[in-house]
């Protein structure tokens, strides 16, 4: 039995893959640590995309350097939002984000 | 390998590098606000006593005055029959170390992070004013009084947030549209919840970072999909690869382009808080400071607003309906603008708060701009600048009117509104101009914005003589009429009813001193004024705002865009 050799496909299935399951995390859990968590797998499928790129299309380093970039703003985010979600658990004593309902219509 | 294949490249990478360490000389506005930035923190630590943390406040004015003075500078005079032609670059790279066969002189074709153009210049100054007027009604704000220990960490996380606005609108770069974007959202979540200490800040600054952080992962999703698609995460050069290349948007890929689009388009609309990505506006607008909603309202979506407009304009420029690439986004941004000013406006009917009011009328004028962004060409454009310099004042004011209401009488309940007009004349009769001017009453600025919107959407197709876009025209016209109501209901409530407290005495059969008269010192009513005024003039006197906006846009040089 052979495997065709990994190749761009590859990668591209997988990030597709990761995003859909970023983002079914994001609508389906309540807990808003696990939401965070979907953002991060939503934001790396992006950045598997633009390695991927880089080394198969063979065309320039951006995309290597676009991929740091967000890993960057990613850890940035994600302090801000744990510090958010810290204050919300102060305030209501719980991290489900069905509980922050105080605003609305 | 004979030597003449090889270009010569080490001349381009002299040139480029040589051309980067100049090109600071286009980056000093934001040079001014980072230095202001970090003077700020250290202004935060050296200032002890609550008391004296509002003077972080004035400093951050000086701050954004000089960027803006700054910006003002580098406004370039058009030349006529001159081809848009970047300004500073700033932070040239060049594609053709790798690309040789689009070696040709990188410079001209503006390969760079951000561009200095005049363009980019409006919206600066549209930023800085905008920020100023944002301080200065900080100052007056109760809630930001009650936390002043923590003012220090709100003008420079503004001043911050204003990097990123300055750079939104001025980017040539997927690299750096997301950078700027993230740098806005990142201030942006910090300050909509600062009120951190009530549950509706905790909520609001949640809602706010789910949203984003969505939104804008979809968005870099997107970007890596055009990256894929065309090598290169310049706009200009995305757009000459799209044109160069057709396997890049023909077969399989056209769809991928699509979904590329579609995704990149889901964080510029979260931006401008468009349908179906507005689901945060509400809510954090009613949650967050004052201030801070009036400032998310109007530069946030300002710098949104320029964010999108370049990247329609540069990757596919006008024209591209029967040229190559093949993607009709004008459709599907005119589907887009009707949903989101109808639900705004409809939803903005059934609200009682005045503050969720003005959250789903913002909703509203962005599907308004939108329509102007359709049309695309030079008048879209030109309409959609006006917008937001008219938009800006009226927006601010009303926010402004709001909050000091809810400063004195603790509610922003349209009910508590009741007879205000005789307890403080002055603030009622600001809040109705600026209701009126956002309905777009003539005589007020909004009406001129609102005209020119027309006008652009309403301009006939050049080669057949008819109007390709009447029914979203006839969409904003009946949408201004449904927005008549409930602006009108909040003024006619300040005007025409009376209190409920004294309708309920009146049924008991008792009678009550009627409340008492809200006062308010000379500086609050001076900025009043400062918001007013602009109003009413640009109501009547538009024309310089007018030939300045079609100055940016002529230099743009929408008939020749070839790079």
């Amino acid at each position: 039995m052979t495997f065709a050799p990994v190749g761009l496909t590859h990668f591209l299935v997988l990030a597709a893959v990761l995003l859909v399951l970023g983002l079914l995390t994001m609508l389906t859990r309540r807990n808003a640590i696990a939401v965070l968590m979907g953002i991060e797998l939503i934001l790396n499928a992006a950045n598997i995309n633009f390695v991927a790129f880089t080394r198969y299309g063979a065309i320039n380093l951006g995309g290597q350097v676009v991929a740091i970039f967000v890993i960057v703003l990613a850890a940035c985010e994600a302090a801000v939002a744990l510090a958010i979600v810290l204050n919300l658990y102060k305030r209501l004593g719980s991290v489900s984000v069905r509980e922050a309902n105080k605003l609305r219509d | 390998m004979p030597p003449s294949s090889v270009p010569d490249l080490s001349s381009v990478a002299r040139l480029v590098q040589a051309y980067s360490a100049y090109s600071l000389n286009g980056f000093v506005p934001e040079v001014i606000l980072v230095g202001g930035f970090l003077i700020a923190i250290l202004l935060d630590v050296f200032t002890r006593r609550a008391k004296s943390k509002s003077i972080s406040i004035y400093f951050a004015i000086v701050v954004l005055a000089m960027a803006g003075i700054a910006s003002a500078f580098q406004w370039q005079p058009f030349v006529a029959g001159q081809p848009w032609k970047p300004g500073h670059l700033i932070f040239p790279y060049s594609q053709t170390l790798f690309i040789p066969m689009v070696h040709e002189s990188v410079l001209e074709r503006g390969y760079a992070m951000a561009v200095v153009d005049n363009f980019s210049v409006f919206f600066k100054l549209l930023i800085s004013v905008a920020g100023i007027f944002m301080l200065l009604m900080s100052l007056a704000s109760q809630e930001l009084r009650e936390r002043s220990r923590r003012l220090g960490e709100y003008s420079s996380l503004i001043i911050g947030m204003c990097v990123g606005l300055y750079l939104m609108p001025a980017s040539l770069d997927l690299t750096m549209m997301y950078i700027s974007l993230e740098l806005v959202s990142i201030a942006g979540y910090i300050l909509a919840g600062f009120s951190r200490d009530t549950e509706h800040g905790a909520e609001a600054a949640l809602k706010y970072i789910m949203f984003g952080a969505l939104s804008s992962g979809l968005m870099i999703y997107g970007f890596s999909l055009f990256y894929g698609l065309t090598g290169t995460t310049n706009i200009i050069a995305i757009r000459e690869v799209l044109a160069l290349n057709p396997a890049t948007h023909t077969g399989a890929n056209f769809y991928i382009l699509w979904i590329a689009t579609i995704l990149a388009l889901v964080g510029m609309g979260y931006k401008i808080s468009a349908v179906p990505f507005h689901f945060w506006t509400p809510d954090v607008y009613e949650g967050a400071p004052t201030p801070v909603t009036a400032f998310l309202s109007v530069a946030s979506k300002a710098a949104g607003f320029g964010l999108l407009i370049r990247f329609l304009i540069f990757v596919f420029p006008e024209g591209t309906k029967t040229a190559a690439p093949v993607l009709d986004w004008q459709t599907a941004l005119a589907i887009g603008s009707i949903v989101t000013m109808t639900f705004g406006n409809l939803a903005a009917l059934l609200q009682t708060n005045v503050r969720r009011i003005l959250a789903y009328s913002s909703i509203a004028h962005a599907g308004y701009m939108m329509a102007a962004l359709v049309v695309g060409k030079a008048d879209g454009t030109v309409a959609i600048m006006i917008y937001l310099a008219t938009y800006l004042f009226m927006q601010i004011g009303v926010f402004y009117a709001v909050m000091l209401i809810a400063n004195k009488i603790g509610s922003e309940e349209i009910d508590d509104y009741r007879g205000l007009m005789t307890r403080t004349p002055l603030v009622s009769s600001a809040m109705v101009i600026f209701l009126l001017s956002l309905t777009g009453i003539p005589l007020t600025a909004g009406f001129i914005g609102k005209f020119y919107l027309l006008a652009a959407v309403l301009t006939p197709d050049a080669a057949t003589h008819s109007l390709p876009w009447l029914w979203l025209a006839v969409g904003v016209i009946v949408n201004s009429v449904i927005s008549l109501y409930y602006y009108l209901r909040v003024a006619a409530a300040m005007f025409l009813k009376r209190p409920l407290r004294d309708m309920a005495l009146e049924r008991a059969g008792q009678t009550a001193p009627p409340l008492p008269a809200i006062q308010f010192g000379v500086p609050v009513s001076a900025l009043l004024l400062a918001l007013i005024v602009p109003i009413l003039v640009l109501g009547v006197y538009f024309q310089p705002l007018v030939d300045f906006a079609s100055g940016v846009v002529r230099f743009f040089n929408f008939d020749n865009i070839r790079y």
